[in-house]
């Protein structure tokens, strides 16, 4: 009984207007939290991957790009260095072709005009000579006096062109017996033909006078797929430029001569060894050929190099946001296992916030969490116990409280009716004082005989006839009084000395100050398991504001105990949809007619639960 | 304070997630753009087809060189290609045909050197009609408002026509009439030729009407031998490769090498022989390498989505005997493979 009450007051306090803005604004404050821990974690762990990610990025791409940019320069100049070998191993070929030739017998006799040598004979020379090479075109020994001999049968010379204005002629002069290199031409010399070539061309002497010039022409197709087959890489290419700095060979020679792509010739260097230029992120690294006077050039594009980088840019991104996307997976999942205990515990301290003190953290994994969650067991065990505690101490203090109030009603009472006896001894009335007395005897032992707090309606019936009796005496015909309970109700259970107060509060206050005659009546009846108890009278009334306002019905004379006690005892007892209701009618108001007995101004009700045992 | 305090913090967050959010639907979806959409752009290997319907399929210099071009241009840019067009400049009609017959074919562009401005128009707007993007090359077609194609990859005729026009002027003995022999009378590039040539010999040289050799060495032959009879003809001028031969030969056989002044057009072979021959006085060369490896790289470019200028001009050089071997020279004059 105890346990319910002490309940039913908590979870009135909960629905109070200040405990319920104060739970809101603790549930908000806890919503914030909870989210903020996994929030963190997630945070945590993705700005640690971010980070590492942001540092490890750009060290590996500088580390990527240089490797890359160190190993594509390499290998260009590895690839200059293979054509320079090439190149010269077939320049040099050629000089030592040319070595034969001057140094042959037939050919010396041929151009010093001496007499055993034949054209014949020189041609099978040359013939032979050619014959090594596939890459030879034209082998001509042209003489002095304009006269030649040729490699090839039945070849004219075209009549409409003077070999000796022609650049590889005068070179060979200039050189005086040195091989000459042109870069790449058109041979106009033969009659018909106009054959790309490159041509090697060394003036001959006899006894050091001038005697003719050797040409010897060479396929340029051949010298292009050398280059060509080791000069192709995604970062570069080479070129080749001849000793007079016209085109020998470039990848995209016909685009270079046609003006769709320019060539920076600027920077190719002419000097010995191997020289680097850079300019606009192309490397341009010339090698000059001392035999030939060529300038072989290797050209590397760095700008390809960043397109290539920008796919390790690319593939960076993609393996960072992939291992992003799977650390915040993990760390969700590692979050989530961390905030689901403590949400439990939340769900359960809410719900001893709500006022279950019953409520118990089941913290199922194994960590702080589910010690945190024994502690809070513990701590919700003993608020449970100290609650429980306050309030047996409380409604023990409650009840003493009113027994107090009810043992109020001795002395007062006592002082009336002996103040009474004493008139009625003094005019000799002995058998209203042996009355009075015994009224008042039988009175004395209803309320000193401590049975519990609830009696049945009989005796609470018989103690109010009682104190009538005595009233009856000390008002005479002032005061009558009628008692109307329903047999069948009189064994029901009310809270003791509930009746009483009524009728006294109807005298002092309704009755005495009448001026006619003054009547009580008590009844009782039961209705859907209630038990009513009226207590009427034809006193002056109730004062309006009184009841309008809901004041305060505390007494404010002697007569002790007030409407007010009775209703919080009832109250207290059987719950809030009990207690005491008052009705009252203005004096000079009509007054209905009720159960036959006219004249009632004022009744007052009790309500309580029809309960037998 | 307190309150808005944590109000204040709570927006923050609420922003943070919000980015956050916005981070991996972002990269999601280039995840998701990559995986669904560049893998298999970067798998699909069908290649880009081009059809280039030239002039002619004979072994014309010109035409030779212009298609090494194309293929220079296709092959370094991975680009498929096939080379159509009829035997003969002069056969418009089955470039017509070929026209029709190449937007059957769903090509990813059309390159198009017209035989005739006028009669190529209908066809080359069937071209653009079927949303197949036309690049126009060596000779342009009729347009309503001016430019047809995307793109038109020509000589500057008229330009070219004025350095035939100077050079003729220097070499004409003073009193003497000159001829104008064209190629196809009803091509932009024959037109504009012979408009630049009149503009260049000026206002005091007598020029006589321009003769149409329509295509055929042989009727150039005829035309010149004609001319030939007239004595005050100090000078021909010819509009293209196989007229300019017709004319030369027309010259050796009269026998009057050295005596009329020929300015032709173009080169080949046997023109640079009649060049070294004293024959061909000057010629005005192309760079028909360049039209075509432009025509395609253009063609390339307008499929990528690129700009393309209107008109790219890939200019000309006069040549005679004293210059053709230059280097600069030489390389068009004797065009390598």
């Amino acid at each position: 009984m105890a346990k319910a009450k002490a309940k039913v007051e908590v979870e009135a306090a909960a629905k109070a207007g200040t405990g319920a803005r104060a739970s809101t604004r603790t549930r908000t404050k806890a919503k914030v939290h909870t989210g903020h821990l996994r929030n963190s974690i997630l945070f945590t762990s993705l700005f640690i991957i971010v980070s590492i990610l942001l540092v490890l990025f750009p060290v590996t791409y500088s580390i990527a790009a240089s490797i890359l940019r160190t190993n594509s320069i390499t290998y260009t100049n590895q690839m200059l260095q293979q054509v320079d070998n090439s190149i010269n191993y077939y320049i040099d070929g050629m000089i030592s072709v040319s070595d034969y030739i001057v140094e042959n017998k037939n050919v010396v006799d041929y151009i010093a005009k001496a007499k055993p040598a034949t054209t014949a004979a020189v041609k099978e020379e040359l013939k032979t000579v050619a014959g090594t090479r596939p890459d030879f075109v034209n082998l001509i020994i042209f003489r002095e006096d304009g006269s030649f001999v040729s490699n090839r049968d039945q070849m004219g010379i075209n009549p409409n062109w003077d070999y000796m204005e022609s650049g590889w002629y005068k070179d060979a002069l200039t050189a005086e017996g040195e091989p000459v290199f042109s870069s790449s031409r058109v041979e106009n010399v033969v009659a018909g033909e106009y054959d790309w070539v490159i041509s090697m061309s060394r003036a001959l002497y006899t006894d050091g006078r001038l005697s003719g010039v050797l040409l010897v022409d060479l396929n340029y197709q051949q010298i292009a797929d050398i280059c060509s087959s080791l000069s192709t890489d995604d970062f570069g290419y080479i070129f080749i430029v001849g000793a007079d700095g016209s085109l020998v060979y470039h990848p995209q020679q016909r685009l270079v001569y046609s003006g769709i792509k320019t060539e920076r010739f600027d920077l190719v260097t002419r000097s010995e060894g191997v020289r680097s230029v850079i300019s606009n992120g192309y490397i341009y690294t010339s090698s000059l050929s001392p035999t030939s006077g060529w300038v072989t050039v290797s050209v590397f594009d760095t700008n390809k190099l960043v397109s290539i980088s920008s796919d390790i840019v690319i593939l960076f991104i993609t393996i960072g946001l992939f291992f992003s996307i799977i650390t915040f997976i993990i760390s969700y999942v590692a979050s989530k296992r961390l905030t689901d205990p403590i949400l439990q515990l939340k769900a359960s301290m809410k719900q001893f916030e709500r006022g279950d003190f019953d409520a118990k953290a089941n913290i199922t994994v194994n960590n702080e969490v589910a010690e945190l969650g024994d502690c809070f067991n513990v701590m919700t065990e003993q608020i449970k116990n100290l609650v429980e505690q306050e309030l047996l101490i409380e409604e023990q203090k409650r009840i003493s409280e009113l027994q107090a109030l009810q043992a109020q009603i001795r002395p007062h009472f006592l002082y009336n009716t002996l103040e009474s006896i004493i008139w009625m001894s003094e005019i000799g009335e002995t058998e209203k004082v042996i009355e009075m007395t015994s009224s008042l005897s039988k009175l004395f032992r209803a309320t000193t005989s401590n049975a519990s707090e609830l009696v049945t309606l009989k005796t609470e019936i018989d103690y109010v006839t009682n104190y009538m009796k005595i009233q009856k005496m000390r008002y005479q015909d002032k005061l009558t009084y009628r008692i109307d309970v329903d047999e069948s109700i009189l064994q029901a259970k009310v809270i003791k000395l509930i009746i009483q107060p009524m009728v006294e509060n109807a005298i002092y206050h309704g009755i005495k100050q009448l001026k006619g005659h003054g009547l009580i009546v008590v009844s009782a009846y039961s209705e859907e398991q209630k038990l009513f108890i009226t207590i009427r009278d034809n006193g002056v009334g109730f004062d309006k504001g009184l009841l309008d306002g809901k004041a305060d019905l505390a007494p404010k004379d002697e007569s002790g105990i007030g409407i007010n006690n009775v209703r919080d005892r009832i109250k207290l007892f059987f719950g809030s949809e009990y207690g005491i209701s008052i009705k009252s009618t203005d004096p000079g108001e009509e007054i209905p007619d009720e159960h036959g007995i006219p004249g009632m101004r004022t009744t007052v009700t009790l309500t309580l639960p029809l309960i037998f045992e | 304070m307190r309150d808005s305090g944590f109000r204040g913090n709570r927006f923050r967050r609420a922003l943070k997630i919000f980015f956050l959010g916005i981070v991996f639907t972002a990269s999601t979806g280039l995840i998701t753009y990559a995986a669904v959409y560049k893998v298999p752009q970067a798998l699909d290997s069908s290649p880009t087809k081009i059809i280039v319907i030239g002039k002619t399929t004979s072994d014309l210099a010109f035409w030779v060189s212009l298609r090494d071009g194309v293929d220079v241009a296709a092959k370094e840019y991975g680009v498929e290609y096939e080379y159509w067009g009829p035997d003969s400049e002069s056969d418009i009609d089955t470039q017509i045909a070929l026209v029709y017959k190449a937007i059957e074919a769903k090509p990813d562009a059309i390159i198009l050197a017209a035989t005739d401005y006028t009669r190529l128009s209908i066809p080359a707007q069937a071209i653009i009609d079927a949303d197949i993007p036309l690049i126009t090359m060596d000779s342009n077609v009729y347009g309503s408002d001016g430019q047809i194609g995307r793109c038109f990859v020509a000589t500057d005729n008229v330009a070219a026509g004025v350095k035939a026009g100077e050079a003729m002027t220097d070499l004409l003995p003073a009193g003497m009439k000159v001829a104008v022999i064209s190629h196809q009378i009803g091509t932009t590039s024959s037109r504009d030729r012979d408009e630049g040539v009149r503009l260049g010999l000026g206002t005091d040289i007598d020029v006589l009407p321009t003769v149409d050799a329509a295509g055929s060495e042989e009727t150039a032959f005829d035309l010149a031998l004609k001319i030939l009879k007239d004595p005050e003809i100090g000078g021909i001028v010819c509009l293209n490769e196989y007229s300019t031969i017709g004319a030369a030969r027309a010259l050796v056989d009269s026998g009057l090498v050295g005596k009329i002044i020929l300015v032709g057009f173009d080169s080949s072979p046997a023109l640079n022989t009649y060049m070294e021959e004293d024959c061909l006085d000057a010629t005005v060369i192309q760079r028909p390498f360049n039209m075509g490896y432009v025509a395609m790289v253009n063609a390339i470019a307008v499929l990528d989505g690129r700009k393309v200028e209107s008109f790219y001009d890939t200019g000309s050089i006069l040549v005679t005997k004293d210059t053709m071997y230059f280097e600069e020279n030489e390389k068009l004059l004797f065009p390598f493979t």
